[in-house]
């Protein structure tokens, strides 16, 4: 082997301790890159997964009751794998502290597992033909619910007490809430009971003579074969299968009134998690950024120290007659060797934070396990990138030394810039003279200033490294700020919906029987709208041109100009393509008849794609006139328990929502789902930790002879302490001011990504913020100093002083 | 054998200067040194006064300001730096007054470094050379031990025997028995002065010890950056 080559692999054993933190760090940012992209992969994968091994429907249609027998043939509809037909009915479930949430109930035929939307079975069994005993999906085990309990249902005209025989999870209600215009899911807010059809063998009997007909149906759920799969996915087309089956479902002689129609994309939980994971890309993309930019720059610093504190060496070198590409043959090596051994560490690791970060944010929000995914790609990115910075970083100081002469490698560079050093480092030495009789604090701030490169350089590493923690806190609590001040902006304090619409006058009259006041009343339904010639199902919302509980937060533009003005509002955050901007104008299509409104303004809210148009604009457009889907309203002063009883007392009430639960809710998810950013907050703390201590281990163990000389002096190890501490805590102090417009910088950047893919996020700073990440750490610094001085207390005075020169 | 091929230095009125902020600090001062082929040379002065400076221009480990600089009959003050590395290279053999061993090789491989520049045969061949050389210097029995390994003395010996294994044309040595004891001393200038005997090198020694003016062919004598004297023994 040659002498340089050699000369590389023994420089690396060599250097032990500095060499173990460059590895280190090298490896945290490698794990960091290739688990939090593969975190993404993990997720989705295991999302894609269960929906797929659970058979999720394709499409599924909500049309009014009817019986089995007036379905229309579908047969010879091409593209479709699977059909199934089956009866969900909304109800409610009496709690035991009687109070009611609604439910929807899902009636199962011949004790069979439906072959669509398939039950995942938990715990307990799954009811057979003829046994009494529902399933309840596993969001009723938050209300307390457990197999052997008995629940009671109401439904239709219809209550049922039944025992509970099994818990099970289902790709329908992956996650579920009793509001899926407000995406936050609220586990258990939604009670989803599958139940035999025999438990209710009477009411159904009744049900069809109703009818006239026998197994009444109010849904179709849709698998689809291979070819219409792969176009119903690709969100830049309509899926031509889709209305197919809805032509031929319109079209049949005995029409059915669609209620409802509901692709796997719109589907709620597949909606909520595809907005949900477009955020945890970027949370973690950020993430990975923002960590990876830093242990790079500490790693190409770093590696580029070690480099320079050979220069003797590569002075000596060049003395012999080595030629510069020999030379930086053998850096590059050094450095091709450390990035190569904490690529393939952190490769290792990536694993753990690909589990860490996926696994954390799965159970903030109740999916399946998860199943690890990883790519060979990302994982050799990872290993490929810390090599590359490590090899140039010890590459590039040794182009400057090869132009030199031999003898100004080994001092290591001109003159010039020597003198410029000495001349702050006499001005700060008076400076602290000024401040303080002792040597060792005076000789700390001139060391300060004697290399001022490497001090700017640990300021700067140690100010990135508590910036990015207290960064990510500000972004915490600005989600939570932001969630907060949009809800402040309505005034409502319940919204009720009903299962058909109503009269205007018959909504008015039951907002005053429940004991509400100041009701709104507003419309809703689905309509086709064309925006830039892309066709897209939104939910409209009619309210009140001038509504005073519902503020909406405009982002763009302005708000309506009559209650029948042609104008359309939009909600940004949600739509699959470019939203529209202002002026422009789009097409409403709803039942077979086109109406073309102007683009008033965008706004921000917690919603779905939902667009808001003035309320009689939407009754004409919906086809309701004088009537409405519900009413938002103000509580009189009772409580909203009471309110809610008289509401879902009433058989048109399909849904209350309350604003004081929504908000604690809305609250508690934020603060699951924030565990992902806190979760970054320990990792940068680590990080952090790593930094700090690499960069004060190179600052103390490059000046052995100097302290070796100290203590040949007499200097004992209190004044060398009080040294290395003055330089730590004056360090850390210019860090700590730095590390604030870094830290605002950070949340900025952060904040305005997830505004991109959630609601608008403001950016609130607050002291506190900075209290456990700045503050605290910083008084911690001096604890980064110990291992090195440790060392430098147990050196061999003799040896060190023989071998070093102090520069 | 013509004057100018016996000469193998050959220093015109060469400065140094280097210039640290304002301060520009003139090192040599119009240097013009001869040396002939085979001559074992000894350059005196007291400390600042510009020894290490000539030496290192000799050797091309640094440029002048100005003069010319002829080694072996080549203008280093011509050459580019691929050519200056080639001349260290196939030329120049240089003794450290700070040893700079590399560390983390043992003296045997220290010694090969310098070897694996020039061609042989085979790295058997290769080895033998270095251990012939460390042999001479008396180091055979500590070829695997590292440079922290070894005392000041063994490890300027190290350093002597990388220098001579490449049977330079020049040697040049920087105050090699700075550090070292006067037995260890003499025995040092001892094998240079048979080395330059046997090889017929050229050797430029810059030291303060008395004792060499006897060894020496020639002693200079450099004083505030010129050359104040210079003595030729028969």
């Amino acid at each position: 082997m040659k002498k340089l080559t050699l000369k590389a692999f023994r420089d690396l054993k060599a250097m032990k301790l500095r060499g173990l933190m460059i590895v280190l760090i090298i490896a945290c940012q490698a794990a960091i890159y290739s688990g939090g992209l593969c975190s993404k992969l993990t997720l989705s994968r295991s999302v894609d997964d269960f929906c797929n091994n659970h058979n999720l429907a394709d499409l599924q249609v909500t049309f009014d009751v009817t019986t089995a027998d007036r379905l229309p043939a579908l047969d010879d509809v091409k593209g479709i794998r699977k059909v199934e037909s089956r009866l969900a009915l909304d109800g409610s479930i009496k709690l035991e502290d009687n109070t009611t949430i609604p439910a929807v109930i899902i009636f199962m035929r011949d004790g069979e597992n439906p072959a669509i939307d398939t039950l995942d079975i938990e715990d307990g069994v799954f009811p057979s033909k003829g046994d009494l005993g529902v399933v309840i999906e596993r969001g009723l085990k938050d209300k307390g619910y457990t197999v052997g309990d008995k629940i009671t249902v109401s439904a239709y005209d219809f209550t049922s007490t039944q025992p509970i025989v099994g818990i099970a999870r289902s790709p329908e209600f992956l996650v579920s809430t009793a509001n899926p215009e407000m995406l936050i899911p609220t586990p258990g807010s939604l009670g989803i009971i599958y139940a035999p059809v025999e438990c209710v063998e009477k009411e159904i009997k009744k049900l069809s003579r109703v009818l006239r007909g026998s197994d009444p149906v109010n849904q179709l759920l849709f698998l689809y074969d291979d070819s219409a799969l792969r176009q119903a996915r690709d969100l830049r087309h309509d899926s031509d299968l889709q209305k197919r089956i809805l032509a031929r479902l319109s079209g049949a002689k005995k029409k059915l009134r669609i209620k409802k129609v509901v692709s796997r994309n719109e589907q709620f939980g597949i909606k909520f998690l595809q907005q949900d994971l477009k955020m945890f890309r970027v949370v973690v993309l950020a993430i990975v950024v923002i960590f990876s930019v830093v242990t790079l720059i500490v790693t190409g610093i770093s590696v580029n120290r070690v480099v320079m504190s050979q220069r003797r060496e590569i002075g000596a070198l060049m003395a012999f007659g080595y030629r510069s590409g020999a030379i930086m043959k053998s850096c590059f090596l050094l450095g091709f060797l450390m990035g190569l051994a904490g690529g393939l560490v952190g490769a290792a690791a990536s694993p753990a934070v690909n589990y860490l970060l996926a696994e954390t944010y799965a159970s903030a929000i109740s999916l399946p396990p998860i199943t690890l995914a990883f790519t060979a790609g990302i994982l050799i990115e990872g290993v490929v990138i810390g090599i590359l910075v490590a090899s140039v970083a010890a590459v590039v100081p040794v182009i400057k030394l090869v132009r030199l002469t031999p003898v100004q490698a080994m001092r290591g560079g001109t003159d010039g810039a020597v003198q410029r050093v000495a001349v702050l480092a006499r001005v700060a030495g008076a400076l602290t003279g000024a401040l303080s009789r002792s040597l060792p604090q005076r000789a700390a701030a001139r060391n300060l200033f004697r290399r001022l490169k490497l001090t700017a350089a640990t300021i700067l590493l140690i100010a990135l490294g508590l910036g990015i923690t207290a960064g990510f806190v500000i972004t915490l609590s600005s989600v939570l700020k932001s969630s907060a001040a949009l809800l402040q902006r309505n005034k409502w304090d319940m919204i009720a919906d009903f299962t058909e619409p109503q009269s205007g006058k018959k909504g008015l009259a039951l907002c005053k029987e429940a004991g509400l006041v100041d009701p709104e009343l507003f419309v809703k339904g689905y309509a086709s709208i064309s925006i830039r010639g892309r066709i897209a199902d939104y939910q409209f919302v009619g309210m009140p041109s001038d509504s005073t509980l519902q503020s909406l937060r405009l982002t763009e533009g302005k708000g309506f100009s009559a209650n029948d003005a042609d104008e359309i509002i939009f909600n940004a955050s949600f739509s699959d393509c470019a939203p529209p901007s202002p002026g422009d104008t789009v097409v409403v299509t709803s039942r077979g008849r086109e109406h073309r409104l102007t683009v008033a303004g965008l706004i921000s809210s917690l919603s779905t794609g939902q667009a808001y148009v003035p309320l009689e604009t939407a009754r004409r457009i919906l086809g309701l006139e004088a009537e409405c889907s519900g009413f938002m309203a103000k509580l009189d002063g009772t409580g909203a328990a009471g309110a809610k009883e008289r509401l879902y007392a009433s058989d048109l009430v399909s849904r209350v929502t309350v604003r004081s639960k929504l908000e604690s809710v809305i609250e508690q998810q934020l603060a699951k789902a924030t565990n992902l950013i806190a979760l970054a907050v320990v990792i940068g703390a680590v990080v952090t930790l790593a930094i700090v201590i690499n960069t004060m281990s190179m600052n103390i163990l490059e000046r052995e002879g100097e302290f070796a000389t100290l203590m040949s002096l007499g200097y004992g190890r209190l004044p060398l302490a009080r040294m290395v501490i003055t330089e730590v805590f004056a360090m850390g102090i210019a860090a700590l001011v730095l590390a604030v417009p870094i830290a605002v910088g950070i949340a900025r950047y952060m904040n305005a990504e997830l505004s991109h893919v959630w609601f608008h996020i403001d950016t609130y700073v607050t002291l506190k913020d900075f209290e456990m990440t700045l503050l605290l750490p910083f008084l911690l610094l001096p604890l980064a100093a110990v291992p090195a001085l440790r060392h430098v207390f147990r050196l061999n005075i003799a040896l060190v002083v023989r071998e070093h020169v102090i520069e | 054998m013509c004057k100018e091929t016996r000469r193998i230095v050959q220093l015109r009125n060469v400065f140094k200067s280097f210039k640290t902020g304002d301060v520009v600090t003139e090192v040599l001062k119009g240097v013009d040194l001869v040396l002939a082929n085979g001559e074992f040379a000894v350059i005196f002065g007291p400390s600042g006064c510009g020894k290490t400076t000539l030496l290192n221009i000799i050797g091309a480990l640094d440029t002048p300001s100005s003069g010319s600089v002829n080694v072996g009959g080549q203008e280093l003050d011509r050459m580019n730096r691929t050519q200056l590395t080639k001349f260290r290279k196939d030329k120049i053999g240089f003794i450290f007054q700070a040893y700079n061993l590399l560390p983390t090789l043992t003296a045997l491989e220290n010694v090969e470094a310098a070897l694996e520049l020039l061609p042989f045969a085979s790295r058997k061949e290769m080895k033998q050379r270095a251990l012939d050389y460390l042999s001479r210097v008396e180091l055979s029995d500590k070829a695997d031990k590292f440079p922290a390994q070894l005392s000041g003395g063994e490890q300027q010996r190290v350093a002597i025997a990388r220098a001579l294994a490449k049977q330079p044309r020049l040697v040049l040595a920087d105050e090699p028995t700075g550090n070292l004891d006067e037995a260890t001393s003499e025995r040092i200038l001892g094998t240079m002065r048979t080395l330059n005997a046997e090889t017929g090198a050229t050797f430029a020694i810059v030291s303060h010890d008395p004792n060499l003016a006897e060894l020496a062919d020639r002693v200079v004598q450099l004083s505030d950056g010129k050359i104040e004297s210079e003595k030729t023994h028969p």
